[in-house]
Order: C-alpha cells, then sequence, then structure tokens
C-alpha cells in the first residue's frame, strides 16, 4: 500500500516536471517565426510498455502484470493504438480468498492535441479503447461471514472452486501526454476511464477484477486506470 | 495550455484517491440469518406465551448464557446457528430452561454451594449449510436448509416443551425477519 502511494507519488511528479517542459516549448513557439524549412513527421510503430504493471509486479506481493502498447502514426495528429496484456491478481480478506487470471487486448485511436514546434515530437491526447479480456476466477478459501459472534470459529471453507473462460467487454476513454525525451524513446502518462459494456459473473459469485479493465466496484460499472508508458519508435520513414 | 492544466489537474485528483476504498463489510449488508423461535400456547396454538425466566445456552464447553436470555420473560428467542462447511449437515443444540433460578442453599453470602433451579430442555436444530455470495467484503453469507428441531428432556424434570413445528414445511431460513419454528408449551 505504501509503496504504491510511493509510486504514484513518483510518477504524479515525472508527470508534473513533462508539463513544465512542455509548457515551456509551447511558449517558445510564439516567439519564433515561421521560417523553418521541410517539416517531416516521423512515421513508424512505436513499441513500449506500461512501467507502473512492471513495479506493481516488483512491489506488490497480490498482483503480477504485464503489458506490451503500441501506436502507429496514420496522419499528423491521428494514431491507431493499442494495449495487449496479462493480468493476475489475488484479493483476501479474513473472509474470502480469490484470484483472477486472465489476458487482454485493447484496441482503438489516439488523437493529439498538441501542436510541435518543429521537429519535436511530443503528444497531449485523448482517445478512446474497446476492450476483451478472458480471463478465470478462483475462490481459494471461503468463511461464513456471521455478525454474530458466539459460535466461533466459523470453519473455513477450503474446497477450491474455479470459475474457467469468462470474458468482458468495455470502452475507455483516455486523457495522456507524451514526450520523445531522446531520439524515438517516449516517455507518457495516460488516465483512463472505462464503462463495463458485458461480463460474465459466475454463479453465486463475482468478478472482483477483471484483466485490463481493473478493481470491479459493487453494483458499479465505471472503473479507472493510469498507466507511464516508456516506449521507442522503430522509424519507418519521414514523410 | 489548457490541456495542460486539465492534465495536472486530473493527475493530481488521481493521486490524492489513490488510497483505496477499504474493503469492510457494511452493516447494512443482510448476512447470515439467525433463527427466530416463538414460544405459543400449547392448547390455544395461536397465542404466544411467555416462557417465565427463560435461559439459553449453546451447548458447547465453552458457551455462555446468551445475555439477553439470562432469567427474562419472553415468547420469542432469537439465535445464532452453528456454521460450518456447506453442503454437510450440522446441528445446533441448546438448552433453554423454563422457571430458571440459582437457589443460593440457604447461605447468600457464599455462591460455592449454590445450585441452578427449574427444567432444563434440550433443543437439537439440524439442517444444511449453502453459501451464499453477498460481496468482495463479506464474501459468502449462510442459508439454511432443510431445518428442523428436536426436543429432549435434560434430566428427570419432564418435557416443557410439549410440541414443534415449523412455520412452513422444508424450512429454509434465509433471513431473520419472520418467525422460523414454533414451540408449545
Amino acid at each position: 500500500m505504501i509503496q504504491q502511494r510511493i509510486t504514484t507519488f513518483f510518477i504524479s511528479s515525472c508527470l508534473l516536471l513533462l508539463c513544465v517542459s512542455l509548457q515551456a516549448q509551447t511558449n517558445k513557439t510564439e516567439a519564433k517565426t515561421d521560417s523553418i524549412p521541410a517539416k517531416t513527421l516521423k512515421y513508424g510503430i512505436r513499441l513500449g510498455t506500461d512501467a507502473i504493471k512492471l513495479a506493481r509486479t516488483a512491489f506488490d506481493e497480490n498482483y503480477s502484470g504485464f503489458e506490451i502498447i503500441g501506436d502507429y502514426r496514420l496522419t499528423k495528429r491521428w494514431f491507431v493504438a493499442g494495449e495487449i496484456g496479462t493480468e493476475q491478481k489475488d484479493f483476501e480478506t479474513d473472509y474470502l480468498n480469490q484470484t483472477t487470471k486472465g489476458n487482454y487486448f485493447k484496441a482503438g485511436f489516439d488523437y493529439n492535441m498538441h501542436d510541435n514546434l518543429f521537429p519535436l515530437d511530443n503528444m497531449i491526447f485523448s482517445g478512446f479503447r474497446v476492450g476483451y479480456s478472458n480471463f478465470s476466477q478462483t475462490i481459494n478459501e471461503s468463511t461464513i461471514y456471521t455478525v454474530s459472534q458466539y459460535w466461533q470459529p466459523t470453519p473455513v471453507n477450503t474446497n477450491e472452486r474455479e470459475f474457467k473462460n469468462l470474458s468482458a467487454i468495455w470502452a475507455e476513454v483516455l486523457m495522456g501526454i507524451k514526450a520523445e525525451v531522446i531520439n524515438n524513446l517516449y516517455l507518457g502518462l495516460n488516465l483512463r476511464l472505462k464503462y463495463l459494456v458485458s461480463e460474465d459473473a459466475p454463479d453465486n459469485f463475482a468478478n472482483l477484477y477483471i484483466p485490463g479493465f481493473n478493481k470491479i466496484y459493487e453494483d458499479n460499472k465505471i472503473g479507472a486506470g493510469f498507466s507511464y508508458s516508456i516506449s521507442y519508435r522503430i522509424p519507418v520513414y519521414k514523410k | 495550455m489548457k490541456h495542460l492544466k486539465f492534465i495536472s489537474l486530473c493527475l493530481f485528483f488521481i493521486a490524492i484517491s489513490s488510497c483505496e476504498k477499504d474493503d469492510i463489510c457494511s452493516e447494512s449488508k443482510a448476512t447470515t440469518p439467525n433463527m427466530v423461535i416463538d414460544f405459543l400456547d400449547v392448547v390455544d396454538r395461536e397465542t404466544p406465551k411467555s416462557v417465565t425466566r427463560i435461559r439459553v445456552k449453546g451447548i458447547n464447553p465453552d458457551n455462555e448464557v446468551i445475555a439477553e436470555y439470562n432469567g427474562t420473560n419472553v415468547t420469542q428467542i432469537i439465535v445464532p446457528l452453528v456454521n460450518n462447511v456447506p453442503d454437510e449437515e450440522t446441528i445446533t443444540q441448546y438448552q433453554i430452561y423454563k422457571d430458571f433460578e440459582i437457589d443460593d442453599n440457604g447461605t447468600p453470602d457464599d455462591s460455592s454451594d449454590d445450585f441452578e433451579t427449574g427444567n432444563p430442555d434440550i433443543i437439537t436444530i439440524s439442517y444444511v449449510i449453502k453459501e451464499v455470495y453477498v460481496s468482495a467484503a463479506c464474501g459468502f453469507k449462510a442459508k439454511y436448509e432443510n431445518v428442523s428441531i428436536t426436543v429432549e428432556d435434560e434430566n428427570t424434570t419432564g418435557l416443557w416443551i410439549l410440541d414443534q413445528e415449523p412455520t412452513l414445511d422444508n424450512l429454509t431460513i434465509s433471513d431473520d425477519t419472520t418467525t422460523h419454528y414454533n414451540l408449545f408449551h
């Protein structure tokens, strides 16, 4: 928990720094005259990973996950983008011990709203995704919840119950930034709001977590997430 | 510039809200029910009849007397049942005294020679437990199926509970808002 907060704080600080540096660039734009010749844009597939998932895998004993992110420039402002990943999340209280495990992919578009000063290639973007996950849920242990403490202790049901081949579909909108820190290497951060469109819920149980979507709050179809991306553009051509 | 401010603001809120909501089972959730038992008149079988100076105690070496039912006059008791792993036949036993009193044996200052008087009967409640999912924080609650009660006398004082019957056939206890069983005396 504390480690998670430290990670969050670290990332927030990084983003603020990125904002400041982007702001500095914007100010410069206004001062320059447009005497720069032949502006070109770099095209090519940009691949990377989500550093938050790596950090959580290292520090959070109830979580492991890995995600590959990718995008490809279509026009000056439009990018086709997506993520593919795998996650495992354990949930444990005094009454329930459960594991969710599965894979997901997301596909959609990003739109860059930022006007770069040539030859910079930074992004302030918004985008949307459609996500799909295939996963399993396992109840490892359960203990009946009682308010009365009269007959204690309640025996633990250690009978493992696995619900396989569950799936979910959701939509996401995101806002983020991406900055080229050295040639073709980008750091970025984005926030995502998600809406669960459909899910297979197990009989007499519920999906507590959906890989790629995140934690499910009771009777709530809204989810959220954020990621810190490190990515590299494999340059194909300039135009 | 607007975008930058918007994003920084969003980030700030994410950063401060990243402490997860505690996973605590809310008290407003209906969880494992207790069993509701009414005492009725054995002749006029629809009239509640008070049990004088009742005392209810779970039969288990460590169990204490239930505080609400220690020498009080009641027409209804609400008692918890023993929970076990699901799908197995489980029993809960209570010793129920009528006219319970502690006789001080003529020596009010000396509690070592006190003894209990009254008429104890033992009820045995048998049932099968099913797990019912509530929420992530509460986990599962119990539901009790095929509930039945048998009554036996504990010593030679004779049965004071003369008859018993469930309010429904194939009684299932899934909440504790209505009476589940009637005991006649």
